[in-house]
């Protein structure tokens, strides 16, 4: 019994340690943004804020139109996630439960458009985008960050796909279900710890993404938060970092409620790996 | 329990879809050329700024809202480029009629998204950014001369001569041709800590010490010795640890080069975009950049601009070379040398310059609306709207009025080193500005971090220069 | 492991696969495949956003001969590779170490806390997270060389010298994606079912053999996922250096992304920029591949 109290007492210390190292950087993040400019730059570094205030709150709301930005970036990364789990589910199923021509092919050609690094797809974009009239618009970067997302998405589901028995297909077929309704009713709800990893990952890839929306955004009302938030940085003017932290933490709020209300969902892995058993 | 969620997804994604498709309507104006509007007297007023009234404000009567229904889109760097062009243009859209689009991009990724969509997609009529992009636009054909318009519809009072002459020489002119009006003068400044200088204590040290008498420097030599009286290091009785500070981080650290080349009577190109470098001015100056180096924080290849500029207003440093945005951090509540700074021209006389321009693309929609916007934010008046943003005043007239003049104390070191100024910090060459930045840049800080020999760095960078010119085409 | 797929013989059910993959494939081609082929054709032009259009033409392979005798850029992918594989070699380890924790009986029923700690990190914006690293790298005003100094350590120039500035980059890259493989880890350690663990230790094996012999095959798969999405995504940083460190000091952490991103858009040359991104597709199927190639063998 002592072995296992200290064997616990152990891992939480671990834990404890891993939290403060991890947590740090937002930690610093969170208090720059109730700290004035003086409070920032400063030997000793205040661990602890010695005063708090609101000003740079206030800054964000009333120099900058991080209202706008941050509407702009749910709209783009929540739309972006839900295409992506539709279309991403429904080729994980294709792959995993079929075999066709050409299957083969695209899921290579799949994982290899995982690899191509983003920089290629800027200026084909920015030429496409123009002549098809969908630049400086939402609707723009939720198509391209939909398809960025797809690779991803679509592996992280046939993995999952994978794992369900073949048994429980054939049963479903004998119960008469489609195969639309086999995967509505059956396989999906099987993956959704799956899917909520998933989702978490395709919204924040959306939501933080930074090098297409510069290209393919024009004006402010279209602005998204990582573009609004990079403005803030002048590069011959001193960088209002506590402003920039209180945008950032801003910013973190849907990510922190995401983390926050998805983890029974993720906790349910366990359920999903018992199936196999 | 499945349908209802089924709807809902069903409801927020064709929501999605159709609100962002409202968003996607791209705003393209007509293809009008002159203008359409009735001209009528219209009366713009604006507060006082600094006390001065405001009195010329609708291009000296031409505007009179003859350009009703014309759009202009402006592009430039986000934050005060950004905000001062939207205060000009609240007036000149009141006295014009057309609409102003300001859009803007973050420091660092503006040059590269201005670029594409000036050779790629011409959204844009007028692009305010660095000289040195500027002139690139022009040797490229992007951007067009200003001179017709000024013949044939310029505001009677352009006066083209209040201008600065060396601004309006080095900013906006290019290989002879007006191609833009000059937006912000920029200089490296010197500043030093004027309560030290003037105080007769460390006067009378300083003159025991070296047998001279203590003042502002304004030849390397006394530069030097001044930093090194100041530097703890070797002086334990000096008030401040440091000497000299500046940026030494990378992007910034060829300046503390810069500054020195032309005071040595060297260039980095001459006007045939040969390399005028490789020679006694440009090793001098190396050397004098690795004595500095002595008297300069410990940590000063990682300075960059906030904590070089928090650095001087903590009080550790003595002397320092910057840009003149300096001055807000020096006048900062946080700061403890409030009040306490002078200005003056960078040592050897010779500082490097920077600057930002506004001219007009040569795919303008409305080209002469687009001229008429660019005269108006830099006129006499209109220069005043962008004062408060950190936008300095480009024209003479406006340094002659005693409340521009009694409003930032840095005023006189700006003009005389504006004057003064013969190197741009962006090398004056087009198309490869941005790569001859970085060659050099890695040259310095090899040289100051020890790795290469000062004549090994400045031959690696003549080559480099060579070659990079060379590539696209220019004349050697 | 692979499951036995149903072969369909009904004609109505020969279209059923591409109706299910069709819009993935339909995204995919127009916005990958096609695009990529754009890039390629541009890699083939002189093209520079500097120069006027009308100079634009054909110049076959000269871009990518521009490229490969690019001293930087090949110094660049030197450090891309070790840079590569120190972040993934300290993700996929610390991320198993998390999971292994959070996944232990003894404390797994209070970890739902925990798990939502360390996915945070992913959570905040690349700008507004290097941003602060840089504040905390700072050299005099930073943190880190406070605590540092605190304990009796020499205080770092972290972006001023080259080994300092090449750890702070590894370092901000394994904080900031530690926790994606925790987060996949911890699914792959709840696929291994428990009878397997509790049969094993009746037969007297620790849990050090049980963790390597046992649950290390059985996830993987998952590791195989974990190690070549890292790999892929540890091979374009660029950002995170952009704002750090430009680069410097000199070129000692430019990496391949940023190579090609300076090359492309702030010297405007966007045809070899393109080659060189296509030298970096090429590098980066090469590795990915090797490392799905390595965890495969191994498994049969």
């Amino acid at each position: 019994m002592k072995k296992h109290n200290a064997e616990k007492f152990a891992l939480y210390l671990l834990l404890v340690l891993f939290v403060i190292a991890f947590l740090f950087p937002i930690y610093w993040a969170v208090t720059t943004s109730f700290k004035t400019a003086g409070q920032i730059m400063k030997v000793p570094p205040e661990f602890f804020p010695s005063s708090w205030t609101l000003q740079n709150y206030v800054e964000v709301f009333t120099k900058h139109q991080i209202g706008t930005y941050f509407i702009n970036s749910l709209v783009v990364a929540v739309t972006t996630t839900l295409c992506g789990i539709i279309v991403g589910t429904f080729a994980g199923y294709g792959f995993s439960r079929f075999k066709f021509m050409g299957r083969t092919f695209w899921q290579y050609a799949i994982i290899v458009m995982r690899m191509v690094p983003g920089l290629v797809f800027i200026i084909p974009y920015y030429i496409i985008f123009q002549k098809i009239g969908i630049l400086d618009t939402l609707f723009g970067l939720i198509i391209v960050y939909t398809t960025a997302a797809l690779p991803l998405a679509i592996w992280l589901f046939m993995g999952f796909f994978d794992e369900l028995p073949t048994e429980m297909f054939e049963a479903a077929k004998i119960d008469g279900c489609s195969e639309f309704g086999t995967y509505w009713r059956i396989a999906l709800p099987l993956i959704v710890p799956g899917i909520v990893v998933a989702a978490i990952l395709v919204f924040l890839a959306a939501y933080n993404e930074f090098s297409l929306s510069l290209v393919l955004i024009f004006t402010d009302r279209n602005k998204t938060l990582p573009l609004g938030i990079s403005g803030m940085i002048q590069l011959q003017k001193d960088t209002p970092f506590g402003t920039l932290a209180a945008a950032g933490t801003i910013a973190f709020i849907p990510a922190l409620i995401l983390a926050l209300t998805t983890q029974k969902y993720v906790q349910a892995g366990i359920t999903a790996g018992a199936v196999k058993g | 329990m499945k349908k209802k969620f089924h709807i809902v997804l069903l409801c927020v994604l064709t929501l999605t879809f159709v609100l962002s498709a409202c968003g996607s309507k791209s705003a393209e104006s007509g293809n009008t050329a002159k203008p359409e509007g009735e001209f009528k007297e219209v009366n713009v007023e604006a507060p006082d700024v600094l006390g001065i009234k405001l009195t010329d404000l609708n291009g000296g009567g031409t505007l009179g809202g003859q350009y009703k229904g014309q759009k202009i889109v402006v592009a430039t760097r986000t934050g005060d480029f950004a905000d001062a062009l939207k205060n000009a243009a609240k007036y000149f859209e009141q006295a014009s009629g057309a609409t102003v689009e300001i859009q803007s991009f973050p420091a660092g990724n503006d040059i590269e998204k201005i670029q594409l969509d000036l050779n790629t997609g011409h959204h844009f009529d007028a692009v305010l950014m660095p000289v040195a992009n500027v002139h690139g636009y022009a040797e490229g054909g992007l951007i067009q001369d200003l001179q017709p318009y000024i013949n044939s519809v310029a505001s009677p009072n352009l006066d083209l001569e209040d201008f600065i002459p060396s601004l309006l020489k080095s900013y906006g002119l290019y290989k002879g041709r007006m191609v833009a009006f000059p937006y912000k003068p920029d200089s490296q400044l010197f500043f030093y800590r004027k309560d030290l200088f003037e105080d007769p204590e460390i006067q009378k040290q300083y003159k025991e010490k070296t047998g001279k008498d203590l003042v502002v420097p304004t030849s390397v030599e006394d530069f030097l010795s001044v930093a090194e009286f100041f530097t703890q290091k070797y002086n334990p009785d000096s008030p401040t640890k440091y000497g000299y500070s500046s940026m030494a981080s990378k992007t910034n650290s060829r300046l503390v080069w810069q500054n020195r080349l032309a005071a040595y009577g060297g260039k980095d190109v001459d006007e045939n975009f040969k390399p005028a470098f490789n020679n006694e001015a440009g090793l001098k100056a190396m050397q004098t950049m690795l004595d500095l180096k002595k008297f300069a924080p410990d940590e000063w290849l990682q300075l960059g601009w906030d904590e070089a500029n928090a650095l001087f207003a903590s009080g550790e440093v003595a002397m320092m070379e910057q840009w003149p945005g300096l001055y807000s951090s020096i006048e900062s509540d946080q700061s403890k040398v409030k009040g306490k700074v002078g200005f003056g021209v960078t040592p050897g006389g010779a500082p490097t310059m920077g600057g930002w321009a506004i001219a007009m693309t040569n795919t303008a929609k409305n080209p002469e609306a687009t001229y008429k916007f660019l005269e108006y934010v830099t006129s006499k008046d209109g220069e005043l709207l962008k004062i408060n943003n950190t936008m300095d005043p480009t024209r003479t007239s406006n340094y002659n009025r005693p409340e521009v003049l009694a409003s930032n104390p840095m005023y006189p070191a700006l003009l005389d080193s504006l004057s003064a100024a013969q190197i741009l910090v962006d090398p004056d060459v087009p198309f490869v500005s941005a790569k001859l930045n970085d060659i050099m840049e890695n040259a310095i800080q090899g040289v100051l971090r020890g790795e290469l020999d000062p004549q090994a760095a400045l031959d690696e960078m003549e080559q480099s220069f060579i070659k990079e010119i060379k590539a696209v085409g220019l004349s050697l | 492991m692979k499951r036995d797929t149903v072969v369909v013989k009904r004609l109505s059910d020969r279209a059923l696969p591409y109706i299910f993959i069709g819009p993935a494939v339909i995204l995919i081609t127009l916005l990958a495949i096609v695009p990529l082929f754009y890039s390629l054709y541009i890699s083939l032009l002189n093209y520079n956003l500097s120069l006027p259009n009308t100079m634009i033409k054909m110049t076959g392979l000269d871009n990518y001969k521009y490229m490969l005798t690019n001293g930087p850029f090949l110094k660049s992918i030197g450090w891309t590779l070790v840079l590569t594989f120190f972040t993934v070699v300290l993700n996929v380890v610390l991320g198993m170490i998390l999971a292994l924790i959070l996944n232990n009986e003894k404390v797994s029923k209070r970890t739902k806390i925990f798990k939502s700690l360390f996915i945070l990190p992913m959570m905040l914006a690349p700008v507004v997270s290097t941003t602060m690293w840089k504040i905390m790298f700072g050299a005099i005003y930073g943190p880190i060389n406070y605590l540092m100094e605190t304990l009796g350590l020499q205080a770092v120039a972290w972006t001023g010298e080259t080994l300092p500035a090449k750890i702070a980059v590894i370092i901000i890259d394994v904080w900031g994606a530690t926790p994606f493989c925790m987060l996949i880890l911890i699914a792959a350690l709840q696929t291994v079912p428990k009878d397997i663990y509790e049969s094993a230790f009746i037969d007297g094996a620790n849990r050090v053999k049980v963790f390597f012999k046992i649950t290390l095959p059985l996830i993987r798969n998952f590791i195989a996922l974990v190690v070549s999405l890292r790999v892929m995504d540890a091979l374009k940083i660029f950002d995170s250096i952009m704002i750090l460190t430009d680069g410097g000091p000199g070129d000692s952490t430019e990496t391949m992304g940023t190579m090609i991103y300076k090359t492309a858009f702030r010297y405007m040359n966007v045809g070899a920029g393109s080659a060189g991104a296509m030298i970096f597709f090429v590098i980066i199927i090469v590795v990915s591949l090797i490392f799905l190639k390595l965890i495969r063998n191994d498994r049969q």
